[in-house]
């Protein structure tokens, strides 16, 4: 039989809380809670607390246990984030080249028309897709 | 022949405008994105809510300045920065495929918008073609990378798809199980510290009536942020599995990325993980 860490630690949490609570209803039915020399009161309510934090630390592992369970998924997903990255920063490269070839034809067909309207403005057009862009 | 050209290119261009597939991925990792980071206040209240059951054991009236944290809670703190880390690693991964997806969505269709109206109009006119030819040498290439980019999406959707669910499964472990039990823990721990100070009162012959209403209220109070804060923890587990179910269809139909289908496919899942993400922000 396979053993679940996670599910263990998340067990072993409930339990330690159960028995914590079980010693607080203990302690203060109010019958018992009268009955109870001060001294004994305070034993019971370490000890309930004692459980508690027992549980807490349980509870600890059980994070833990699902931290090292999803570790290796995390290597996969860090490797898929930086090949997304990778192919954008591919795409940017691309996408700056035709902007510039772009300016470029535009700026040629203006020469070419004699369109000196144009033209000014096409040579702004290239000089703007030539120059460095910021690549947050 | 011209003109019969102009025509078929306009048809072409008209085909080439419709709406991306990549726009539909961009919008369902950004409700990925936004749904992963409500997780934080979560993972964050965890050590809280430890320190918090640990000063339930302090009598009513101690007015402690300053919390002692034991060690199990800091423990607890450990870990959950932990899963909180896992947690932002997913979300980076659903970041750089928005960037991806998003990645000149917008501009395609508008050149594309672009070249239909000026190859009608040069059509007419009959002016300039070689300028018309270029736009749309350099509009083909950019479809090129389009499709480039939807390879991109696809693969990488599909290569870490069973990995991102069990990150998910494992996320959603974490708050709608142990974080629920610690809740539910710190909620008894609350009542019991009530239920003592009463007895306490009670051996002294010190309670009354306002006190009881006093108290009564406080605990009305209590209740209701305990209540917030388990429904936030059962949301986000349950925006987790609506997240893990709609990345696995889009895992099933990556490949093919038609986009009126796709949109069909991911628009219920955005929807559903825009509606729980206030429901979870709400506690905290």
């Amino acid at each position: 039989m396979q053993i679940d860490p996670v599910e263990q630690a998340e067990e072993l949490a409930q339990i330690f809380f159960a028995l914590s609570n079980a010693v607080d209803d203990f302690r203060l039915r109010p019958d018992n809670f009268n009955a109870l020399p001060p001294d004994k009161r305070q034993r019971l309510k370490d000890q309930a607390q004692a459980l508690a934090m027992r549980g807490q630390q349980y509870t600890a592992d059980a994070l833990g246990a699902i931290l090292q369970a999803i570790q290796p998924h995390l290597q996969d997903i860090k490797q898929a984030t930086r090949d997304a990255k990778d192919a954008l920063a591919r795409l940017n490269d691309v996408e700056k080249g035709l902007a510039i070839v772009d300016a470029a034809v535009a700026l040629v067909g203006s020469i070419a028309a004699g369109d000196i309207g144009s033209i000014g403005g096409d040579v702004q057009n290239l000089i703007q897709a030539i120059s460095p862009t910021d690549k947050s | 022949m011209r003109a019969g050209s102009a025509v078929a290119l306009v048809l072409a261009l008209a085909l080439l405008a419709s709406c991306n597939a990549p726009d539909t991925v961009a919008k369902f990792c950004s409700s990925a994105v936004a749904t992963l980071k409500t997780g934080d206040a979560l993972f964050d209240d965890m050590k809280a809510s430890c320190i918090r059951e640990a000063r339930t054991f302090e009598p009513v009236g101690t007015f402690a300045v300053s919390d002692s944290s034991p060690a199990a809670c800091d423990n607890v703190g450990k870990q959950a920065e932990g899963v909180k880390a896992a947690s932002k690693i997913l979300s980076n991964y659903f970041i750089a495929l928005n960037d991806l997806a998003s990645f000149g969505t917008s501009k395609a269709g508008d050149d594309a918008k672009d070249l239909l109206t000026k190859a009608s109009t040069e059509a007419k006119l009959g002016a300039a073609p070689q300028k018309a030819l270029s736009s749309v040498a350099g509009f083909l290439t950019r479809a090129a990378m389009s499709g480039y980019q939807q390879k991109l999406l696809a693969d990488d959707v599909v290569k870490v798809h069973e990995d991102v669910k069990t990150v998910l499964d494992g996320l959603g472990e974490a708050v709608g199980v142990v974080y629920l039990q610690q809740l539910r823990d710190e909620e008894l721990k609350t009542a019991a510290r009530y239920k003592e100070f009463r007895l306490v009162a009670e051996q002294q012959h010190q309670w009354t009536a306002d006190a009881t209403l006093v108290l009564d209220s406080r605990w009305q109070a209590d209740r209701a942020t305990f209540a917030a804060k388990q429904k936030a923890a059962l949301s986000y587990q349950a925006a987790l599995e609506t997240l893990a179910r709609g990345n696995e269809d889009l895992a099933a139909h990556a490949r093919s990325f038609k986009a009126i289908e796709l949109a069909g496919l991911l628009g219920p899942y955005v929807a559903q993980l825009d509606s729980l993400v206030p429901a979870i922000q709400k506690a905290f």
